[in-house]
């Protein structure tokens, strides 16, 4: 991807001023707009800024979203509780997975349509599921079925479970991987949870607790899969030049959005791949940092499989090595590891905070606020969120 | 639904572009492999619909 060599990386204007998290939980009950507020004031204030100078607002997914608690505070809302006097303002879904919002903040302090921009991503799955006994799967609702959904759901693939554990058993045909193998990462983040008294599973986690739960979808067994929570995190993106508290400002290196495959969860030709090779290449070709520079990395992990696909997209390992590569366990992903991953507990054991969980902790990790879970000297953090052909990553640095 | 069902991505030999997530029948987890060489069964589901599902039509060695 030479082609951007020589162009401007306009993410670079931009910075993360501030960081902001309520409460998360399982079934707190409180609303989507209670929590988002929580974390939004959190955030302004911790970027030495007000709610006047808050001139975008930018979220996913929008109001579109049929699934319970899975958008459960609209821009509006928070605009009208918070009067915000905006220049511009985004949510929706479709886009480069969850950190769209993000990339678009980024984009909208770059261009100079705004000069301080709030990034929220609210859930309240935990209640809402809890409440409708509905879990999140597609077509249980009354609405029709569309787009790439209709050609999955009539066969009851009705679940990310089920999409993704269709990659991981493609990825374990052809190299190798194991479920003891796999198993590293939720045993990892629940290590890292148990250090975070914010993350919401944190008695130990063992391999024979691991591969005895139950299957949810083969290969994908119970620990393979995010807690559903309720809680919101926000950031606050600012012009370069124009944050107040540089003392807590982290900075956009680049950042990879790219979808060069096809965009569906089954068309694609190599089932091993998804969105997060393409990203991940994007990235790199944006920047002269390289791989070995990463200090820390959050890496989805709504299921334990997608943090592979992230960690083989970004070139960690060569392809088709996560096996061996993750035999290492805690030498290798532990917080005294070579390469410290989900230090929060990741959505496996931290709660499934769609994407900005993993964000909130870089910046957390590159301020040096990680604490009691601190990756010393960290300097430089991989981001991704997102799984199939949703995708999107983005390398943060301190500025020091 | 009866739990287990057996979810797959088939590829079709005409159609080298396309692969049809769908369901395998008349087969238990056990005996499903990658590669596996199935062809098409219709299932009724109501008046004038029909879901393309997929049966083995015997094992294959290597996959695709």
């Amino acid at each position: 991807m030479s082609r951007y060599i020589g162009r401007r990386i306009g993410e670079r204007d931009a910075v993360i001023s501030g960081i902001g998290r309520s409460t998360v939980g399982r079934v707190l009950g409180r609303t989507g707009l209670s929590l988002t507020i929580d974390a939004a004031l959190q955030a302004i204030a911790d970027a030495g800024l007000t709610r006047d100078d808050i001139d975008g607002v930018s979220s996913y997914p929008g109001q579109s979203s049929q699934s319970p608690g899975m958008s459960p505070c609209s821009i509006a809302e928070v605009q009208d509780a918070l009067r915000l006097q905006l220049n511009w303002h985004s949510a929706g879904g479709e886009g480069p997975g969850q950190l769209g919002a993000l990339f678009n903040a980024i984009a909208a302090v770059s261009t100079g349509y705004a000069n301080h921009v709030l990034v929220f991503r609210t859930v309240t799955e935990s209640s809402a599921q809890t409440a409708s006994r509905r879990a999140s799967v597609v077509g249980s609702g009354s609405s029709r079925v569309g787009g790439n959904m209709q050609w999955m759901v009539p066969f009851h693939a009705v679940s990310a479970a089920n999409w993704i554990g269709v990659y991981a058993q493609r990825y374990m045909h052809d190299f190798g991987l194991t479920r003891e193998q796999l198993g590293q990462i939720p045993l990892n983040q629940r290590r890292h949870a148990a250090l975070y008294d914010e993350a919401i599973f944190r008695d130990p986690l063992t391999l024979d607790d691991y591969l005895d739960a139950r299957i949810i979808s083969y290969p994908l067994g119970l620990y393979d899969c995010d807690v559903p929570c309720d809680g919101s995190c926000a950031v606050v993106v600012s012009r370069a030049d124009a944050a107040p508290d540089l003392r807590k400002v982290v900075r956009v290196e680049a950042l990879g959005a790219a979808l060069t495959g096809r965009n569906s969860w089954d068309q694609r030709a190599d089932l091993t791949e998804t969105a997060a090779h393409d990203c991940s290449k994007m990235l790199w070709a944006r920047t002269d940092l390289t791989v070995d520079d990463v200090d820390t990395a959050q890496l989805y992990d709504g299921f334990s499989f997608l943090t592979i696909t992230w960690l083989e997209g970004l070139g960690f390992f060569p392809k088709g090595e996560a096996g061996p590569w993750l035999e290492a366990g805690e030498a290798r992903i532990g917080l005294g590891g070579k390469l410290p991953l989900n230090t929060n507990g990741g959505q496996l054991s931290g709660g499934r905070l769609h994407g900005y969980g993993y964000l909130y902790e870089a910046c957390a990790q590159l301020r040096g606020d990680a604490v009691g879970r601190q990756v010393e000297g960290a300097e430089v953090a991989v981001v991704a969120a997102g799984g199939g052909p949703l995708g999107g990553c983005i390398l943060l640095t301190a500025d020091r | 639904m009866e739990v287990p069902y057996v979810l797959a991505v088939v590829g079709l030999d005409d159609a080298p572009d396309v692969q049809l997530t769908t369901r395998l029948v008349d087969v238990t987890p056990d005996e499903v492999q990658i590669g596996l060489a199935v062809e098409v069964t219709f299932e009724q589901v109501s008046d004038d619909l029909y879901l393309p599902l997929f049966k083995a039509v015997g094992p294959v060695e290597a996959s695709r």
